[in-house]
């Protein structure tokens, strides 16, 4: 062991040596480290590659139209694209530092990118030049080799989180711009007034009774509605609305009152409303008949001819609805508000002012690489972890509960948790000592993600418990690879994750006071291990599953349609048609066989399942196919392919699997597999559009497949990995040239 | 154990949904008596893409449009049968919902076919008023007097556009679905101006069967005039 981290050490620093790698910039307390190594990218794809790719040309056009064609190429940016460029994260009492360096070739580059108004707010100090960003606590500073972005999100006082949320731009203005915005958008688009009914018939009626209706409505449009009048052709009917303004989708409604003293026979009237719609007036009807004893006779009413009315239509201006705003802001209370406000407004300046000042010492301190402790590269954990690999791009976290901790603002310190949160849980003893690294890898055939979590001891037993299952053999029978389109595989242990559960909770607990927790919690996990036989659930299910998709199969299905007779009678007939069905096949280890037959015995009686050659049928409700289940051996098969199941049954089937994926499935905790080969073969051709065909054999020609998986637990660590297989021999010089092919081949 | 049933039905629902195929038919019935009442069955079958829809029912929502749940349909279904209450002329009002086969049905009786013209009326003018579009409010015509029979459609390219801002893979839901109406009347046809419908060889009958992709880009028409026999 202590070789190997004398050996990384020494690489390192041959590394600082050789080259001003900006990994001296970053100090040994970082929390979070990101690495992007400009040198191994650059080496995949050249400069000159990538500039001539689609993608390439595309970000240089971006690049040149922002700076009026001061950088026509990766070049002329100043920026050294094969150096390394690094984030990294600071955490102190409540403030996140996030810092992004990056290798300069030329500064002027860079600063070509500034606008004009930043470029007039450049401050030098010695070999340093800066600009403050006060708005987003940020400072970029540079020097000739480097360019320094600082931002901190700085710790935020009990007035900003909870209270007064007022900001230093001028209110006047801002209501001056809604307003000019609201005129904009008014005349862009309209208030929709939309009626569920625009006549309302009161039927028959005796003279002298007064009839009353309320028309509903919804603003359809996507402004808001001002209704200004309401006016009816005749004095008898009176409309009642309100003038408040009703917002997109809001509804509301107008209510018409009828007088039919001194009238007889039809009536029909109208009420024109005047509002701010496109139309400007909109117009309701009210009819019905009116009779001496409220009877109806024998001839209907007639129709209105909604024309006749158009000349009665007044033509009203829409009246304004914007508001003298003057008064609104002079008033007394307004005044008293203010002054607080600009009180507290100074306050928060002059806070902010020393934050900053402590932002650009530490941005100086990091462009120096000017640390009392070193840089990251006295830190073991980091160099163990990351090392010198010839990876692209790389990430590590370091200590989660030192991040947790020191990430807590002291605003919390009077809550009722006490001063953190978190310290409802024992998060010292499960979480300490726990890491995260990942690697970015762009190999010749492969692309791949690989993250290991490091994690205690104590924790580690847990994994160990709950992942560590024993994958089925017999699951292998019923595997063939050359037609599967992929597969996903769990092999966890039920019997562990049951005993190992009630522990977690434990130790989370343990040693917390607050509301006797300690007490309490551990009593409860205690029944639970009662209650349950962990043995026996786990011989139901043991914890290892199988699901493989199998390809397409064509079934018959049924549907409903028409015949017509010759005389265009129809009758519902039943056809048949063969749709492609994707097959798949579960695989669940479990030993009560017992169980499961009786289940489905009851099933029979229910009528929902029915008994085939050795196997079962289940109808699933609302599922769009059956499923067929057989339990052999130590295991239950569940297949919607009824050709696979009798194969199953009657060992038949035809398996094949190489160890590739034995062991991809069988030594890992968790795995998926995509066969991207099969899965574009299998489509099938006459669903494709011709626009895509020739795009989807290109596809299918250059891809290969991807995985995904999980291990077991080693030691104290997890690792996850995606790995992305490229096809050899397809022109793909490696796998980060082979990303921006794609691109250029499927991207018009 | 929750989260790899999810993933187990996903996986499974991803590749269904890309293999079923999706068409539907809408079906349009009225029989028509001499004195101008009959009966009206709108029928929308999906049994074709049943695979697809049960598939589709399964999730939440689908390509951004939210999947209805059967409640939202027999809420729908329900929604419509209170609308033709409030419709005056019109009687017996049944619907069906038949969610294994997604077969659903509404019908009515009644007594003029102005009647049943007041059915869709405020529906289409709430619309045309929402997308700015301008179909015909009226949609059947019945004259008494002159034995006449109209159904009535006016073309709005308005459709086309819309149609066109669909996402392509939205717009395949179209490709197979048809529109068929059936008329049927108790005198006999003498005439039918739609060149694309049939008569049937009693007389008795108007068959329309129209692709809904040629109804929505304009090439055929569901209108015509029907003229009977005294």
């Amino acid at each position: 062991m202590k070789k190997v981290l004398l050996f990384t050490s020494l690489c390192f620093a041959t590394l600082v040596a050789s080259a001003q790698d900006l990994i001296t910039k970053v100090p040994k307390n970082a929390s979070v480290v990101i690495a992007l190594k400009g040198k191994n990218i650059t080496n995949l794809v050249s400069i000159s590659e990538f500039e001539n790719s689609k993608m390439g040309k595309m970000f240089i056009k971006q690049l040149s139209r922002k700076t009026d064609g001061a950088v026509v190429d990766l070049e002329t940016l100043g920026i050294n694209l094969s150096e390394n460029f690094y984030y990294f994260m600071e955490t102190q009492e409540g403030v996140f530092t996030h810092n992004f360096l990056v290798p300069l070739n030329d500064k002027r580059g860079f600063f070509s990118l500034l606008s004009e108004h930043q470029k007039e707010g450049v401050q030098y100090d010695g070999d340093f030049a800066y600009i403050v960003d006060n708005y987003d606590n940020m400072v970029t500073m540079w020097n000739n080799n480097t360019l320094l972005f600082t931002v901190a999100q700085e710790e935020t006082d009990y007035d900003d989180v909870y209270g007064y949320d007022d900001y230093d731009y001028d209110y006047a203005e801002d209501a001056a711009v809604a307003v000019e915005e609201a005129v904009d958008a008014a005349e862009a688009t309209y208030p929709i007034l939309s009626f569920d009914q625009t006549t309302y018939n009161f039927g028959t009626i005796k003279e002298g009774d007064i009839v009353e209706h309320t028309f509903n409505f919804v603003n359809t449009g996507s402004s808001s509605l001002v209704i200004s009048d309401a006016k009816a052709s005749c004095g008898c009917t009176v409309p009642s609305f309100s003038s408040e303004e009703i917002e997109p989708g809001a509804s509301g409604t107008i209510s018409v009152k009828f007088d039919s003293s001194n009238k007889s026979g039809s009536q029909s009237k109208t009420v024109t409303i005047t509002a701010n719609t496109e139309n400007e007036v909109e117009r309701l009807y009210i009819k019905g008949m009116i009779t001496e004893d409220g009877v109806a006779e024998v001839e209907e009413v007639v129709e209105i001819v909604e024309d006749v009315y158009e000349t009665e239509i007044e033509e009203t201006v829409i009246e304004s609805t914007e508001y003298d705003d003057s008064s609104y802001y002079n008033d007394d209370y307004y005044a008293e508000q203010d002054r607080k406000r600009e009180i507290r407004e100074a306050k928060r300046a002059e806070k902010r002012k020393e934050a900053m000042a402590s932002v650009i010492e530490k941005a100086k301190a990091t462009l120096t690489g000017n640390y009392a402790e070193g840089s990251i590269l006295k830190n073991s954990s980091y160099l163990k972890s990351v090392g010198t690999g010839k990876d692209e791009a790389t990430l590590w976290v370091n200590d989660f509960t030192a991040i947790y901790n020191d990430a807590i603002p002291s605003y919390f310190g009077s809550g009722y948790y006490g001063s953190n949160p978190y310290e409802m849980f024992n998060l010292e003893r499960l979480y300490s000592g726990m890491s995260l690294t990942s690697k970015l890898n762009f190999d010749d055939t492969n692309a791949s993600i690989k993250t290991s979590y490091t994690m205690n001891d104590e924790m580690a037993q847990y994994h160990k418990d709950m992942y560590n299952g024993k994958m089925n053999s017999n699951f292998y029978k019923y595997f063939n690879e050359d037609t599967m389109q992929g597969y996903f595989s769990v092999n966890t242990s039920t019997e562990g994750t049951l005993k190992a559960y009630p522990k977690l909770v434990d130790a989370m607990f343990e040693g917390v006071e607050k509301e006797h927790l300690e007490d309490f919690v551990p009593i409860a996990t205690r029944l639970v291990s009662i209650l349950l036989d962990e043995e026996a659930i786990a011989k139901v299910v043991r914890g290892d599953m199988l699901l493989v998709m199998n390809g397409i199969e064509n079934v018959e299905v049924t549907y409903t349609t028409y015949d017509y007779d010759e005389n265009y009678e129809s009758v519902e007939v039943t056809k048949t048609k063969t749709e492609p069905i994707p097959k798949f096949i579960l695989m669940v280890t479990s030993e009560e066989k017992e169980i499961f037959n009786r289940i489905m015995r009851i099933g029979i009686k229910e009528g929902a399942v029915t008994a085939e050659n050795g196997f079962y049928q289940v109808e699933i409700p609302d599922a769009p196919f059956k499923v067929n289940m057989l339990f052999k051996d130590n295991t239950l098969l569940i297949s919607n392919s009824k050709a696979d199941i009798t194969a199953m049954s009657n060992g038949t089937y035809n398996a094949k699997v190489s160890g590739r994926h034995k062991k991809l499935i069988s030594k890992n905790s968790g795995s998926i597999y995509v066969n991207g080969k099969t899965i574009t073969r299998d489509i099938p051709g006459d669903m494709i559009p011709n626009a895509y065909k020739e795009k989807l054999i290109y596809i299918s020609d250059n891809v290969e497949d991807a995985t995904f998986k999980v291990s077991k637990m080693k030691g104290n660590v997890l690792e996850g990995e995606m790995i992305l297989n490229t096809p050899e021999g397809k022109g793909h010089k490696n796998s980060l040239a082979y990303f921006l092919n794609m691109i250029d081949a499927l991207i018009d | 154990m929750h989260m790899i049933r999810k993933t187990t039905l996903y996986i499974i629902l991803f590749f269904s949904m890309t293999l079923f195929t999706s068409c539907f038919e809408v079906l349009e019935e009225i029989n028509l008596n001499s004195d101008g009442s009959g009966t009206m069955l709108v029928t929308f079958n999906l049994s074709r893409s049943k695979s697809k829809i049960a598939s589709v029912m399964l999730l939440d929502s689908v390509n951004g449009y939210k999947v209805p749940s059967k409640d939202d349909i027999n809420l729908a279904l329900k929604d419509a049968e209170n609308h033709l209450k409030t419709i005056n002329g019109i009687s017996n009002i049944k619907k069906t919902a038949d969610f294994e086969n997604y077969i659903f049905t509404l019908s009515c009786n009644f007594d003029k076919v102005a009647n049943l013209d007041a059915v869709f009326q405020d529906l289409i003018r709430q619309q045309n008023k929402k997308e700015k579009i301008n179909f015909n409010t009226t949609n059947f015509a019945y004259n008494s007097a002159t034995n006449n029979f109209e159904r009535y459609f006016s073309y709005d390219t308005k459709i086309k556009k819309i149609f066109y801002k669909l996402k392509g893979e939205d717009r395949k839901v179209f490709n197979d679905a048809t529109y068929t109406s059936i008329y049927r009347f108790k005198n006999a046809v003498k005439s039918i101006s739609n060149t694309h419908a049939k008569v049937a060889p009693n007389k008795k009958a108007v068959f329309l069967k129209i692709d809904a992709m040629s109804l929505i880009l304009g090439e055929k028409s569901v209108a015509n005039t029907i003229q009977l026999s005294k």
